[in-house]
């Protein structure tokens, strides 16, 4: 059941991640106008500062086109959370790297091979139950997984990985 | 009945049995032991959990980081943006513990319920405090220590609380892992000793039970050889009853031909009928032999099913009469129709089950139906149902009395018949059933698949009694002096000329001195038996031969082929039947008026005389036929 979904999962993420590329290589990365929420370091080809790519919240909003409800280890209730998956975001940046270390605002670090985190449905939310997520609540990006559909997701490798309150991301 | 005792069925508690119980009981415990392992593993890794120590750590770090960017802000290092997003990222630990599933496992830490509870109450109290007047970075400060200053011990105590917790309940799982390893481990030994038992018994049991069935298929052989001992002996004993047996009813029918005493005539009739049973009786057993050891073979003939009822009846009305029976005979088939199957056997059946019916009907009235109609398949069916209003037979006794053995309450008779009847009908391709109602009688009836016609069979010859053979010169080569005493007493009556040859050489001798226009050859005989005779005589005399007649006492057709084959004209079986042996004379020396013409019709319509004393040819017969009886007993 859960190998279904995780190669159903795929295949959107597929899609989606053809669709964005094709938009990448038509329009050079805009350079953010607000304050900048993300950066992205690292292998990367698209960038809109020196070796960066720089997203403010109007940028990342554009992106939270997908949607993910999932309970989460951390909070109560299932959660509705809007963004994008991790592949999409990749692809806008260009990534060349094979994996990410997820780096969070009070310094806390971890490292999401990409291959693996992708096939596993790697989502980067950028609101939750309709809202700009909040510091306080874990904001204002935050990497999650699909944790309902596959026990595996609930072991610590991913629970390691769902990073949050993120403010870089470096590709390596 | 022979039932033996009642054999004990029930399993008995042996030990091994109690033992055998033990182990699964241990086996079963093992099981459920490691399927509640295997559970809380698969719980432990599909439940989230976070490490107790660390999510103690970072709540205590977050606590530490904020105090010290306070401590900052006071100074002057930091803005109130900086000290803003370190009270929000410690406020979004505390919420996180608050809400996460995950963190079930902190509550086991003395000081966290407390702890956290304090700081979750105290989370509106500083955004209160913040929203009217933490504008500047010094007064958020303020705000920050004032409030939250406080919480630095109890997250210290925490903190090191939760290394002692985690390290105790790693301590009590690990011992509690280990009783459980340890109990597995005993009850796999002692599993496997088990095993190793039981496998030990059981091969020993599979020994004794091939010992066993060895010697139960040793047991199983002697029995059967036991048993075809018994068949072989109760079938020669049974031929060689017949034999003196057929010299007694064919002394009888001279005695009845001869005589003209009606006294004599109704004693020999009385005799007559006594040794005819008694043939019957013995005949019983030897199809019961023949049936055990597969030789019984049908012969089939086309007839007239009419006839066969009315020969059937005319030979038991006198029992019928006997016991104040009525016999009423209803036959439903168009006339002129012939069937062919068996008749000689259809005729077995019949007898026995009239005889049936008048054995145990007294004062009664016994219907015997027969009808030709057609069966499924194309098939037709010869159906007879004698009915009778005798005593009955119980339900329950249905099926036993097509047993061998079996009486109905009555001692008479072997109980062989109706086991008989039904092999006779079953094989023939029918079926045989009965239904009866004790006290109100019985009805059997019986099917049989038979092939019809419209033609006539072969008009039977009519047997003359005297002088159909004048003229004709016969040899016959027969060693037993019984056999030689009824055929000669047959021939001389229809005038034959005849020779006797005691042996196949003695008849080949006298074949090739001597011109006879048939010889008839027994074949079982001393020094050359017959088929060795007929070889010699047609390799010395060549065509010129006279047709040689095999006389033999099997009646099995494959043995009438085999004569057939070896060069005999006809098979005549023993005991001769006075029409069969004239008509196959007539038919092997092309002489229809043997068995055609007037003659005298049987029995005999001799006049009654005055005398009642046997004539001296009469007399003579008998006691030659007692020397003869007396010569078999002595003979080796």
């Amino acid at each position: 059941m859960s190998k279904l979904w995780t190669a159903m999962r795929g295949a959107a993420i597929a899609a989606t991640v053809t669709l964005m590329a094709l938009t990448a290589a038509a329009d050079p990365l805009p350079a953010p106008t607000g304050t900048v929420i993300l950066e992205v370091t690292g292998a990367i080809a698209n960038t809109n500062a020196d070796g960066k790519a720089r997203f403010d919240r109007a940028a990342l909003e554009a992106m939270a086109t997908s949607e993910l409800s999932t309970s989460t280890p951390w909070t109560k209730g299932v959660q509705h959370f809007q963004g994008f998956p991790l592949s999409a975001l990749l692809s806008v940046v260009g990534s060349t790297g094979r994996s990410i270390k997820a780096i969070a605002l009070n310094d806390y670090s971890a490292i999401l091979p990409v291959e693996d985190s992708v096939a596993a449905g790697a989502f980067v939310a950028v609101r939750a139950n309709g809202t700009a997520m909040s510091v306080r609540d874990r904001g204002p990006l935050w990497i999650v997984f699909p944790y309902d559909t596959d026990a595996r997701l609930t072991t610590d490798a991913y629970l390691n990985r769902s990073v949050w309150q993120i403010k870089e991301l470096v590709v390596d | 009945m022979t039932d033996g005792p009642p054999i004990e069925h029930r399993p008995r508690q042996t030990p091994l049995t109690v033992f055998a119980v033990a182990v699964l009981a241990v086996a079963i415990g093992a099981a459920a032991l490691a399927i509640s392992i295997y559970l809380d593993l698969e719980r432990a890794v599909t439940t989230p959990r976070e490490n107790i120590q660390w999510a103690a750590y970072q709540i205590q770090a977050e606590h530490m980081r904020l105090m010290l960017a306070a401590r900052d802000a006071e100074a002057g290092r930091i803005d109130v943006d900086a000290i803003d997003q370190r009270y929000q990222i410690f406020v979004s630990r505390v919420l996180i513990l608050r809400d996460g599933d995950a963190y079930a496992a902190m509550h086991s830490i003395p000081g966290y319920e407390a702890m956290l509870t304090r700081a979750v109450d105290l989370i509106p109290v500083v955004d209160a405090a913040i929203a009217g007047g933490g504008q500047d970075a010094r007064a958020y400060a303020d705000i920050v220590q004032h409030h939250l200053g406080a919480l630095t011990e109890p997250m210290q105590q925490v903190a090191l609380k939760a290394v002692s917790t985690a390290s105790r309940e790693q301590t009590e799982q690990q011992l509690q892992l280990r009783d459980t390893v340890f109990y597995l481990v005993v009850s796999l030994i002692v599993i496997v000793a088990a095993a190793i038992g039981l496998a030990g018994v059981t091969m020993k049991q599979f020994a004794a039970l091939d010992t066993g069935r060895r010697d139960l298929s040793v047991a199983l052989w002697r029995a059967e050889e036991s048993s075809r001992a018994k068949s072989r002996f109760l079938a020669g004993m049974s031929h060689e009853m017949r034999t003196p047996l057929n010299a007694v009813i064919g002394m009888l029918r001279e005695i009845n031909y001869r005589t003209s005493d009606n006294g004599i005539h109704r004693l020999a009739g009385i005799a007559h009928a006594s040794a005819d049973m008694l043939c019957g009786l013995v005949d019983d057993v030897l199809d019961t032999t023949r049936i055990e050891t597969g030789k019984f073979r049908f012969h089939n003939v086309t007839f007239d099913p009419a006839v066969l009822v009315e020969e059937v009846t005319s030979v038991l009305a006198s029992r019928a009469e006997d016991r104040g029976n009525t016999v009423a005979v209803e036959i439903e088939a168009p006339a002129g129709r012939y069937v062919t199957t068996d008749r000689a056997r259809l005729k077995q059946v019949l007898v026995n089950l009239l005889g049936n019916a008048i054995k145990y009907t007294a004062d009664g009235t016994i219907t015997l139906r027969a009808s030709v109609a057609p069966g499924a398949d194309d098939t037709t069916l010869l159906r007879v149902m004698v009915a009778d209003t005798g005593i009955g037979i119980p339900a329950d006794q249905h099926e036993r009395i097509f047993g061998r053995f079996f009486q109905a309450g009555t001692n008479d008779g072997l109980g062989l018949g109706l086991s008989i009847t039904r092999e006779i009908i079953e094989r023939l391709g029918g079926r045989i059933g009965v239904d009866s109602t004790p006290g109100e009688g019985s009805t059997f009836w019986f099917e049989v698949p038979v092939a019809v016609s419209d033609t006539a069979p072969k008009p039977a010859a009519d047997p003359r009694v005297r002088d159909r053979l004048a003229g004709v010169r016969l040899l016959l080569a027969e060693d037993n002096a019984t056999n030689r005493q009824v055929i000669r007493l047959l021939l001389e009556r229809q005038g034959a000329a005849f020779d006797f040859a005691l042996n196949g050489e003695q008849a080949v001798a006298m074949a090739l001195a001597d011109a006879y226009d048939l010889i008839l050859m027994d074949i079982n005989m001393p020094v050359m038996d017959g088929l060795q005779a007929l070889a010699e005589i047609q390799r010395r005399s060549g065509r010129s031969a006279p047709p040689v007649v095999a006389l033999t006492a099997d009646a099995l057709a494959e043995d009438h082929e085999r004569f057939r084959a070896a060069g005999m004209v006809a098979c005549v079986t023993k005991p001769i039947d006075e029409t069969e042996l004239l008509a196959t004379i007539a038919t092997v020396l092309r002489r229809p008026d043997i068995v055609s013409g007037d003659g005298i019709a049987l029995p005999p319509a001799v006049p009654p005389r005055a005398e009642a004393q046997l004539t001296s040819g009469q007399r003579e017969a008998v006691l030659s036929l007692i020397s003869a009886l007396h010569d078999e007993e002595d003979e080796p």
